[in-house]
């Protein structure tokens, strides 16, 4: 972990523990894992994505997640890891929820699309129409 | 007996016995259920009786209901019902019995089906001191009735839900019930049809892309198509014959291959695309589910990401320089554009957990002193 502040006036207290940021590989060998859920994601902003559903725990297969409107934001953008950083799933739209998949309802046996598994996290980020970003939320686990 | 009096007194038996509200007939709309007939055309016969009661009044029957309908895109196209029975009331002041009929067509939606139609009775009415006399009433009728539980070939439910409810509302003991049956007769030929049209567009619109080198913006645009396909397929998954390779539905491998044939496309040629487009073409392939967890081919799953992940770190790389030159030449505008377009991809690669990426847009932002340690 290393402690950083972004120059000139923003110090991202919260995010100063986020795994990832300290070095390591990635991809390729030796990385270090997905960053820590709980944290938040680091950006030039402070304003927050405040997310609000589906519960940390006993969320189910295929959730809906839902998150609270930020001003100024056109678009949001959800990623959801596996308890191996590697992405189960990802969106982007004006909506404010959206549920694992694109698809609401319940899967059928022997449907196949992504689920939550044990380890999972997921966050959202807000982008202007330039594509600057407006807001981060944290880092959320959550599990089936 | 004046002529009045016995009017109102065969009125009064013709109320009774439409307070039994036998079929659909004076049912108030329902709230939609818990199932829904699925696409298809289907018969369905019910046993509608029962008898409804208070302290002045008496009525009960019995009759048979058979209807038809068609469903295509959770709504009725088309449908009728009809209704055979005979029914007895007794008030404090007249009796009577009926036979009744209920003729009417079917719309609304699959989980909430609307009957309009004619109710009618035709019987003998009894009025003490005045004997028996004709009843012959014909008046428009409706209601609603919903599923209970559905299949693909059966759905069973109650056309007495929304009678009951107006019966118990205006204060009637009931034991009035219409449980109903319902089988599916014939497949929706034109939802396959046009599940299979929607499958086959939206694998040549990914091909077509994947010759054309499409923009970020075309292949986000063809995840929000792939997600409606989806949902066409999650909907008939059970009932509607689905492309033979797409059983599979959401993890499709025809389309995780053609998607991945479409991403390899642009990274072995990346220089039109912004590392910021790559990585919005990256988040579409994982939403559509060609890379990432849910990929079926997790090798070219990995491969791709690890070829987008390296190319968007060389196109950071020059952002990163472009800003460092700015700033050196005084040029403040155009450096912090550079570092937004940074910091957007730091963020999203702190989302897709591309840790690599993450690593070098932190090295970057460093560098430009937007961030230090502390």
């Amino acid at each position: 972990m290393r402690p950083f502040r972004r120059v000139p006036a923003i110090v991202l207290a919260a995010a100063i523990a986020l795994a990832g940021c300290s070095g390591g590989g990635g991809r390729e060998g030796g990385g270090k894992g997905p960053a820590q859920p709980g944290t938040s994601l680091q950006a030039p902003v402070q304003t927050k994505v405040d997310l609000l559903a589906p519960p940390v725990e006993g969320a189910g297969e295929v959730p809906e997640f839902r998150w609270n409107a930020v001003p100024r934001a056109a678009v949001y953008r959800l990623a959801v890891l596996g308890s191996d950083g590697d992405p189960i799933w990802a969106w982007e739209g004006t909506d404010t929820s959206v549920t694992l998949g694109g698809v609401p309802g319940e899967r059928e046996r022997g449907e196949g699309g992504p689920v939550i598994v044990e380890g999972s996290s997921w966050s959202v980020a807000a982008f202007d129409a330039k594509g600057a970003v407006v807001a981060v939320s944290v880092r959320r686990p959550v599990a089936p | 007996m004046a002529p009045a009096k016995v009017r109102m007194l065969r009125s009064l038996v013709a109320v009774a016995l439409l307070t039994l509200s036998l079929g659909v007939g004076h049912a108030p709309a329902g709230a939609a259920g818990p199932a829904a007939f699925p696409p298809g055309i289907w018969a369905g016969t019910a046993v509608y009786g029962g008898s409804v009661s208070s302290t002045t009044l008496y009525a009960t029957g019995t009759s048979g209901v058979e209807f038809g309908l068609e469903v295509a895109n959770g709504k009725v196209v088309s449908g009728t019902i009809e209704q055979n029975g005979t029914a007895s009331a007794t008030t404090t002041a007249a009796g009577g019995s009926a036979a009744i009929r209920f003729l009417g067509s079917l719309s609304g939606a699959a989980n909430l089906v609307v009957a309009k139609g004619t109710f009618t009775m035709k019987g003998m009415v009894t009025i003490p001191g005045a004997g028996t006399v004709p009843l012959d009433v014909s008046i428009p009728g409706g209601g609603t009735f919903s599923p209970s539980r559905a299949t693909c070939r059966v759905v069973v439910g109650d056309l007495a839900t929304g009678a009951r409810a107006a019966q118990q509302a205006a204060g009637f003991s009931t034991t009035v019930d219409g449980d109903f049956v319902a089988v599916r007769k014939e497949g929706p030929v034109t939802e396959e049809t046009r599940l299979v049209d929607q499958y086959v567009q939206v694998l040549t619109r990914i091909l077509d892309l994947a010759a054309d080198r499409p923009s970020a913006q075309q292949v986000v645009d063809l995840t929000v198509d792939i997600d409606e396909l989806n949902a066409a397929i999650k909907a008939g998954i059970q009932c509607v014959g689905v492309p033979p390779a797409f059983q599979k539905g959401l993890a499709d491998p025809v389309f995780g291959k053609a998607f991945r044939s479409l991403l390899q496309r642009v990274i072995d040629e990346p220089s039109d695309y912004a590392p910021e487009d790559l990585l919005r073409i990256l988040a579409s392939a994982i939403r559509a589910g060609a890379v990432g967890a849910a990929a079926d081919d997790q090798a070219a799953s990995q491969k791709l990401l690890t070829e987008y992940e390296a190319t968007t770190i060389q196109k950071l790389n020059n952002l990163r320089n472009a800003a460092l030159g700015a700033i050196k030449a005084k040029e403040p505008a155009f450096a912090a554009d550079e570092i937004q377009r940074i910091w957007s991809i730091y963020v999203q690669a702190q989302q897709l957990g591309l840790s690599t990426l993450e690593k070098a847009a932190f090295d970057a932002l460093e560098k430009l002193g937007e961030i230090k340690e502390v």
